[in-house]
């Protein structure tokens, strides 16, 4: 008898929520990885650019076709299935753009609405030469990424010579370096490395072979089917959209090619890319005057005046020490989003991206030693 | 012949010898401290790696009598895999997380001393594979040396906790992070790092116990114009793996470092080598194997590899424990290994020969090891490759045993072995997934091996290759062990479970539930005249994630915990 009037009380509570605030203002939250373009990306220059990703940019069009707004839980996805375990399947998200249309993906525990993009390895080759089959690569030098299917079928061929890449940029920059006559790598990286940072010098080619192309949707947790199906049944007017966004992002998609009348718009080279392609990156100036006087404005009122404080977890002075040459992009990705489970607020809405360059050139000055 | 305790004299030697050869007085005294058979000073009691403490004040006659004498909480949940040290009155006991906390603690009462906070970047666990355990800390010349998450070694004040040096080993964000203790020989400490799948080229490295500053750097995958780079196809030694994840030995008399390889990668064998097995020279050297490093210049001495061209995963990383064992009548300096693929290596530790290798437990990926060459003789049909799935494999990956240390106790000539009696099923999976790229990797449901339990201890001779005793346990990978001369072995499981048993019988005489799952090898030592037993606990988390059903039933054995438990009577 007690426990069912508990249960009656636990579900008033939840009605009186529900009511609060209708399911169909709450945010739609799109699980995504901060560092990973042309897919998803967090970094300032992303954002102004306007080109935060393909997902990005797909999540925000699904939002908008529910009429909801939409939030993105930020993780990072060097091990795929484990993020997905810990985000979306922990119901820290409601959705991951581009994942594998595959019920043997991660079994039953991961839905998916209809796929939205055919994605796959494509060989990157330069503009004049034509490389029409896997055989035009013969006693050519073939850069692959590691543990990937292109790794693996060229492994049977002793007439090329692999060169192994950690990953597509490096790749790219092999390619761009002459170091290899051809990459085959994840097509959606070369076509989008192509374009943004090496001015198309290069044809990329979809390769459709066994374990080369594949279905990508949108996932879901299986507690989540409602969700699902809203989202499938919208999927449907969103097709043009989602076309437009694979030209944007020079995202080849199989065979056929991207046809030859849609030529791709100008996107900025992001951040990291930038970082990856470029040998040397140009620091980050700013005016450290103009950055103390905010910070010892606004947040100071955490992170102590002069960025002295007392607790080590909050202690500006130990950025350099603590991320070493990451320090720029943590700031970067901690000041626009905030940390919302250890107290810091997001500030993108507050401050100009011109003022956060500025805080960070004041914290350079401040950095301690040890 | 083996009655005599071994162990002792062993590192009455190492004592003299460090003694000799290094400098200050002041710093021969601390090493003479830690050379302390009172104490438990390094991760499995000595350079040997026996995990065997000379110590008999607890003993098969009054060891239903331990009580607590003290617990200290972590403070970092999961995946706690710390054997303390102690030195003198003092232990040091590092957590999970990178570690998060390193506690220098009064090892009579527990009262805290100092905590050393490192500072970890928050996106580590993205990179570990196999999650964020620490096995523990290595102690010299009044300093603590710690091997972390983030790929950095740090040098610690043992008086005060305070950090004297850091320096970056290897970058975490290639997959590679550190989670077992350094070793300290001479004036160096040295340390490898994990992530033999992820792209990886193994090395080990030492640095100087003052400085931070690197003194030599070894790859354990050969480059070009390099003795056996040819044992990998094209260029794919250059991300070869072979990655020294665990701990290492020391053999001073021969000034020999020994440290164990991981697997090579990637996971298809035809990308470095045939994909089969007329694999000939296309071994992968020296992935799978144990390594012979001479200590002062880091130079290749000898290796032997188990695992030639792997494709099970049979890392070789298990540690080596050496032993002086009469063989055929005959007093011969080995070492010996529980390795992953199922064979227990009996091999003179002087010169790289294979004296004996015999299955330990069930296992069909080969019927036996040729002890003149080292070579399996495989069976065809459990060697996975992409057009080639297998069933019934065994072991499974985990291997026959993991990192979970055994021990070796002189009186009884037994060694105890935490072993795992799993098999698998391995194909090529449809599709997996990385930073938003789709690739194609293995996959390996697990299942109980032969007789339906999935651990045991097992108490192994290892002059004879034969299981004198054993515990089955339902659930794999439970804890190290300790063994001590009070004719007693420890040990704990994945219920949280602390035993202690006969070393000679097996019976069990003593136990204890701690609340959460053991990983850790338990350690013994005395302070004041008397003998206290610690053990950490804090199940695992990483490892449960590769193993289906089975992991689910390890996870949910007992809550995540973390805590350091000492006994006495």
């Amino acid at each position: 008898m007690k426990l069912r009037v508990i249960n009656y009380a636990g579900l008033a509570a939840a009605l009186v929520v529900a009511a609060a605030a209708p399911a169909a203002l709450q945010p739609l939250r799109l699980c995504a990885d901060p560092a990973n373009l042309p897919f998803s990306s967090n970094a300032p220059e992303a954002v102004d650019n306007g080109a935060p990703g393909l997902y990005v940019e797909i999540g925000r069009a699904v939002a908008e076709a529910l009429g909801r707004p939409m939030e993105t839980v930020w993780s990072l996805s060097y091990f795929g299935k484990r993020n997905i375990r810990t985000t979306l399947l922990a119901g820290r998200c409601d959705l991951a753009v581009g994942l594998p249309a595959d019920s043997d993906f991660m079994g039953p525990r991961v839905i998916f609405t209809r796929p939205i993009l055919k994605l796959g390895y494509a060989l990157v080759v330069p503009k004049k030469a034509h490389a029409a089959s896997i055989d035009a690569l013969k006693g050519k030098r073939v850069a692959v990424q590691f543990a990937s299917p292109p790794q693996s079928l060229l492994a049977t061929r002793s007439d090329i010579t692999t060169v192994t890449t950690m990953d597509p940029e490096e790749a790219m920059r092999r390619l761009a370096a002459s170091e290899v006559d051809a990459a085959f790598i994840w097509g959606p990286s070369a076509g989008y490395i192509n374009h943004s940072a090496l001015r198309d010098e290069f044809n990329v080619i979809p390769v459709d072979a066994p374990h080369m192309q594949w279905q990508a949707a949108i996932g879901f947790s299986d507690k989540q089917p409602a969700l699902r199906d809203e989202v499938d049944a919208v999927l449907a007017r969103l097709a043009p959209r989602i076309r437009e966004l694979t030209i944007k992002y020079s995202i080849a998609m199989g065979p056929p090619l991207v046809q030859a009348d849609a030529s791709p718009m100008p996107i900025k080279v992001a951040a990291n890319v930038a970082g990856a392609m470029l040998a040397q990156g140009e620091a980050v100036k700013g005016d450290a005057t103009g950055g103390k006087e905010i910070f010892n404005s606004t947040c100071a009122h955490c992170h102590g005046p002069d960025a002295v404080v007392a607790d080590r977890k909050i202690n500006l002075r130990r950025l350099k020490n603590k991320y070493g040459d990451q320090m720029d992009e943590v700031f970067f990705t901690t000041v626009t989003d905030g940390r919302p489970t250890k107290g810091m607020p997001p500030w993108k809405d507050v401050f100009k991206h011109e003022d956060f360059v500025n805080i960070l050139a004041y914290l350079k000055t401040v950095q301690d030693d040890k | 012949m083996l009655r005599r305790p071994t162990g002792f004299s062993f590192w009455l030697a190492v004592n003299t010898l460090v003694a000799g050869t290094l400098g200050t007085a002041a710093h021969a005294d601390d090493m003479a401290k830690a050379a302390d058979p009172n104490g438990w000073p390094m991760y499995s009691h000595g350079y040997d790696n026996t995990r065997y403490s000379p110590l008999k004040q607890i003993n098969t006659g009054n060891v239903n009598k331990l009580k607590l004498a003290y617990s200290l909480q972590l403070g970092s949940l999961r995946t706690n895999e710390a054997s303390p040290i102690v030195i003198g009155a003092t232990m040091y006991v590092s957590t999970s997380w990178g570690p998060k906390y390193v506690y220098a603690l009064d090892a009579r009462n527990g009262a805290p001393k100092w905590t050393y906070e490192p500072e970890i970047a928050d996106d580590t666990l993205q990179y570990a594979c196999c999650d964020v355990g620490s096995r523990g800390v290595a102690y010299a010349d009044g300093k603590i040396f710690v091997g972390r998450l983030d790929g950095k070694l740090s040098a610690v004040d043992a008086a005060t906790g305070k950090e004297l040096w850091t320096t970056t080993v290897v970058d975490y964000k290639q997959g590679s992070v550190i989670t077992s203790p350094p070793m300290v020989v001479k004036n160096m400490v040295i340390t490898g790092f994990g992530g033999g799948e992820y792209g990886a080229r193994g090395s080990l490295q030492a640095y100087d116990v003052n400085t931070g500053k690197e003194v030599w750097k070894t790859w354990t995958v050969p480059g070009p114009g390099e003795a056996n780079n040819d044992t990998w196809k094209g260029d794919s030694w250059q991300h070869g793996g072979a990655a020294l994840w665990l701990v290492g030995s020391y053999d001073p008399k021969t000034n020999t470092v020994l440290w164990g390889t991981s697997n090579p990668g990637p996971w298809n064998s035809a990308v470095r080598s045939t994909g089969d097995m007329n694999y000939g020279k296309l071994t992968n050297l020296y992935s799978a194997s144990t390594v012979a490093f001479d200590a002062d210049t880091g130079k290749i001495k000898w290796w032997v590899q188990a695992t030639p061209e792997d494709a099970w995963d049979y890392d070789g990383v298990n540690e080596l424990v050496l032993a002086d064992l009469a063989i055929s009548g005959k007093k011969t300096p080995v070492y010996m290994k529980a390795d992953r693929n199922g064979f227990f290596y009996v091999v003179n530790r002087e010169n790289g020969k294979i004296v004996s290798a015999e299955k330990y437990v069930p296992t069909n990926w080969a019927s036996a090891i040729d002890v003149a060459t080292g070579k399996p003789a495989g069976d065809p049909e459990k060697r996975p490759g992409p057009n080639h799935p297998v069933e019934g494999v065994c072991p499974n990956l985990i291997g026959g045993k993991n990192w979970q240390p055994m021990s070796f106790n002189p009186e009884t000539g037994l060694v105890y072995i935490p072993s795992n009696n799993v098999c698998m099923d391995w194909s090529v999976s449809d599709v997996t997934y990385r930073k938003g790229v789709f690739f194609l990797g293995g996959e390996f449901p697990p299942h109980p091996g032969p007789g339906g339990y999935m651990g045991e201890l097992v108490a192994w001779d290892p002059v004879a290759q034969k299981k004198v005793w054993g515990v089955k346990m339902d659930l794999p990978f439970n804890g190290g062990t300790l063994t001590t001369a009070g004719g007693l072995t420890f040990w704990g499981d994945l219920h949280g479970v602390f035993h202690a048993y006969n070393a000679k019988t097996g019976a069990e005489l003593w136990k204890i539930a701690l609340g959460s799952g053991i990983g850790a090898g338990p350690i013994s030592y005395s302070v004041d005249g008397k003998q206290y037993v610690a053990v950490v606990v804090g199940r695992t988390a990483g490892i449960p994630a590769f193993l289906g059903d089975v992991g689910k039933q390890m996870t949910a054995a007992t809550p995540e915990g973390g805590a350091l438990f000492v006994f006495t009577e």
